[in-house]
């Protein structure tokens, strides 16, 4: 699961070696990962003081186990070893199963910040006291591996699961490695879906009526108003908050982003598909006159799939390329656009036609705020001129008069 | 206490101090405001919502988890500036809140007991509102739960309600959340149209509960937000679903939620101009071109906020066009070399052997 560097020593607390015949079947939930993430950000952000320990709740028959809420846990340390407050503890895990009883939830694991080479001698004083706890001895530990999360690559996540392992009474626990597969339910997935799309980045609430926001720029911070403000101020923006980016901008990063990584994961399996094939021996289908038959050993179905994805790529040609006339030249095809082709171009325009919506939308929604500011100001130019010239009133009023038609237009305009 | 293995030096490169800024509480702030209490001059103070991607999560799941019973559920956070910030939720021994009126009192015990642990776990955020669902009938205060909120905010401000529709929810694939604030007793909102034609789609059944409180409270704008670590994990989990990424037609799959969307902000743009025209009569003054061009501004936010969803959808199509149709002529071409080289070969094999 994560990348064990091969230099280091063996970890004396980790079994290795193969898995017992009955594997055990463990399902981790995203919403456990957001929330052990969650809380070490919470935990080290806010500088609190010990470890990052917590507990998972899930459900268990027989050898499936599944992991679906976690929560923190508060620590107390006993000559040296840190271990769960276990009166807290209790209760804590009594409220938990209070609100999960359909399906009924239950402890299944512990989590903790560890390094990759395993559960540290540091783990286990904690783990001990809670299966004695709880009476349940098949208590797991996720370890959850910080120096791992700048190199994620292709969906590795960086946290191990280790069962534990008591090879006969009164021996030291060791820890064995487990698999596990990421499962979700339909409402978890578009939550998380909802949350990874936005691109929301956490950046602290700005007091709306300073001048950060309004037209200075879009680039707010992540609150996602870019509300023109009646206010005229215009001052610099705070440094930190240039390098933040409005909230659509955001979003799109986030979905562009998700893309790249969907085509790198797409050009990985191309490539491994490529090499594969590649470490075939050669036959007819590379060289015309060789006469040897296929070994024995070619997987044949696989064969046939990577034929038959192949097969199916052509059926993508967009029906007004170039091809390749018979007089040797290339040039357009005469074919009329086809159904996909003519749909396609739909929603292209049906797309930039909310754009232009929403752009002109903007307009006037400036435009009229345009207006009432210069109303405003008009106003206030009317007042000071009929209280500083009480003789010019004539002229003042004959301003007032034309001003007020101006503003009529101006408003006007900004409505219709 | 023995620091090493609890890789606590490595937890340190994993927040980013501002682009987490939310997740930092200060007490002393915290305190300060409930002290000066900015939102008992304007019943309209708050006007934002954040909630984390924990407590999103949560919600929706517990809400789904209840079936067609409602929930109910606490959440906790603070308050900065005219934003509440829902740092996270947690769930109430309770059900079928919407016939009874103090479904909130049964659960009071747990509610103390849950906070007061949190608290000694490190976990200092108040009780900052409460969050219910309403399985299909959408995101709205019934008069009961007017009742349950306009209560909340005499005592326990700052107090905020929030609603989730578990079933809209996973039939439109995002999502569909309120966040809801009373008005005062007294207060009368200047334009009482306005909130009642944002939510047009209740069900009939409910349709009268609806009208008849639609104007005692008013709704404020939802946001999520994520950690920096968050973000990582989440683009490692989906790393799993990459197919389905690529393969996705969201303007497709959304026609009928971007339908209903361009139908809600042209109601409300009908609206805004009816409120204009009533206006534009009389010389402007004071508050009302500001109302005015609040209303505005919520549209242009609908509009644009519409035109960026639509604007990714076509990028999605125009990637799964450039990455597998526009090369597809010349595999089409070195296909059918191919295949053509092998049959020749098939048939001189059949020949010899």
């Amino acid at each position: 699961m994560a990348g064990k560097s091969a230099s280091s020593p063996p970890n004396p607390l980790v079994i290795t070696g193969k898995a017992p015949d009955t594997p055990l079947n463990v399902q981790l939930h995203p919403l456990a990962l957001l929330t052990i993430s969650d809380y070490i950000t919470r935990h080290t952000l806010r500088s609190q003081q010990g470890p990052v320990v917590g507990a998972i709740i899930g459900e268990q028959s027989g050898r499936d186990f599944t992991l679906e809420h976690a929560f923190e846990c508060k620590l107390e340390e006993h000559h040296g070893d840190v271990l769960v407050d276990s009166g807290w503890f209790t209760e804590r895990l009594e409220q938990y199963r209070d609100v999960h009883k359909a399906p009924p939830l239950d402890l299944v694991a512990m989590f903790a910040l560890g390094p990759v080479e395993g559960p540290q001698e540091v783990h286990l004083p904690m783990l001990k006291q809670v299966q004695q706890l709880t009476g349940n001895d098949s208590i797991m530990l996720l370890l959850f591996h910080g120096e791992l999360v700048d190199q994620l690559q292709g969906g590795k996540l960086p946290i191990t699961l280790y069962e534990s392992v008591q090879e006969q009474e009164g021996t030291q626990l060791r820890f064995r490695e487990l698999s596990f597969e990421v499962e979700t339910g339909e409402a978890e997935m578009i939550g998380v879906d909802t949350v990874a799309k936005a691109g929301s980045t956490a950046v602290a609430v700005q007091k709306a009526d300073t001048a950060q926001g309004g037209e200075s720029s879009k680039k707010g911070a992540g609150k996602g108003k870019g509300k023109a403000k009646d206010k005229d101020t215009k001052t610099d923006e705070d440094g930190d908050l240039a390098g933040v980016l409005s909230p659509e901008d955001d979003e799109l990063i986030a979905s562009l982003t998700a893309k790249t990584n969907a085509i790198r994961m797409l050009n990985q399996r191309i490539n491994l598909i490529r090499s594969y094939l590649n470490t075939m021996p050669s036959s007819y289908l590379t060289d015309a006159s060789s006469t040897t038959p296929p070994p024995d050993t070619t997987n044949h179905s696989l064969l046939r799939s990577v034929n038959s994805l192949l097969s199916r790529v052509p059926l993508l040609a967009p029906q007004t390329a170039t091809v390749v006339l018979p007089n040797g030249h290339e040039g357009q095809s005469q074919q009329p656009p086809s159904g996909i082709h003519a749909a396609g171009e739909k929603e292209r325009q049906d797309v930039h036609l909310t754009s232009l919506l929403a752009a002109l939308s903007r307009s006037v929604a400036e435009a009229q705020s345009m207006g009432s500011k210069f109303q405003i100001l008009t106003r206030e130019k009317d007042n000071k001129a009929r209280n500083t010239y009480g003789s010019g009133g004539g002229r003042g009023g004959g301003r007032g008069f034309a001003d007020e038609g101006l503003m009529g237009d101006v408003s006007g305009s900004g409505v219709s | 206490m023995a620091q090493k293995g609890w890789e606590i030096e490595n937890a340190i490169k994993l927040v980013d101090p501002t682009r987490d800024a939310l997740y930092n509480y200060d007490a002393d702030k915290v305190k300060k405001i409930a002290n000066e209490r900015p939102w008992r001059a304007d019943p309209n103070h708050f006007k934002y919502v954040r909630i984390s991607a924990v407590a999103l999560v949560k919600m929706v799941m517990h809400a789904r988890s209840g079936g067609e019973l409602e929930i109910m559920g606490l959440m906790i956070g603070y308050v900065e500036h005219e934003t509440f910030i829902v740092t996270d939720a947690m769930r109430l021994p309770v059900e079928g809140t919407e016939t009874r009126v103090n479904a909130a009192d049964e659960a009071n015990e747990y509610m103390v007991a849950f906070l007061e642990r949190s608290r000694q776990a490190g976990q200092m955020e108040n009780a900052v509102g409460w969050y219910h669902s309403h399985p299909g009938y959408g995101c709205w205060l019934s008069g009961i739960d007017v009742g349950t909120q306009e209560m909340q905010q005499m005592a326990n401000e700052p107090f905020l309600a929030v609603v989730i529709d578990p079933h809209r929810t996973i039939s439109a694939g995002k999502v569909e959340i309120g966040a809801f604030r009373t008005y005062p007793a007294n207060h009368k909102p200047e334009d009482s149209g306005s909130s009642a034609q944002g939510m047009a789609a209740v069900p009939m059944a409910k349709a009268a509960d609806f009208g008849a409180h639609a104007n005692r409270y008013y709704s404020l704008e939802v946001s999520h937000y994520k950690s920096t670590l968050d973000a990582k994990l989440l683009e490692a989990l989906w790393n799993k679903y990459w197919v389905q990424t690529l393969s996705s037609s969201p303007l497709f799959t959304n026609r009928e939620y971007v339908t209903k969307q361009i139908e809600d902000v042209v109601a409300k743009t009908a609206l805004v101009h009816d409120s204009m025209k009533k206006n534009s009569g009389l010389p402007p003054m004071g508050p009302k071109p500001k109302v005015g061009n609040d209303e505005l501004a919520k549209v242009v936010k609908a509009a644009e906020k519409i035109a960026s969803e639509e604007k990714m959808g076509l990028m999605a199509a125009m990637v799964k066009e450039k990455v597998f149709a526009a090369a597809a002529p010349q595999v089409d071409q070195a296909a059918h070399a191919v295949a053509t080289n092998g049959g020749d070969t098939q048939m001189a094999d059949v020949k010899a052997g």
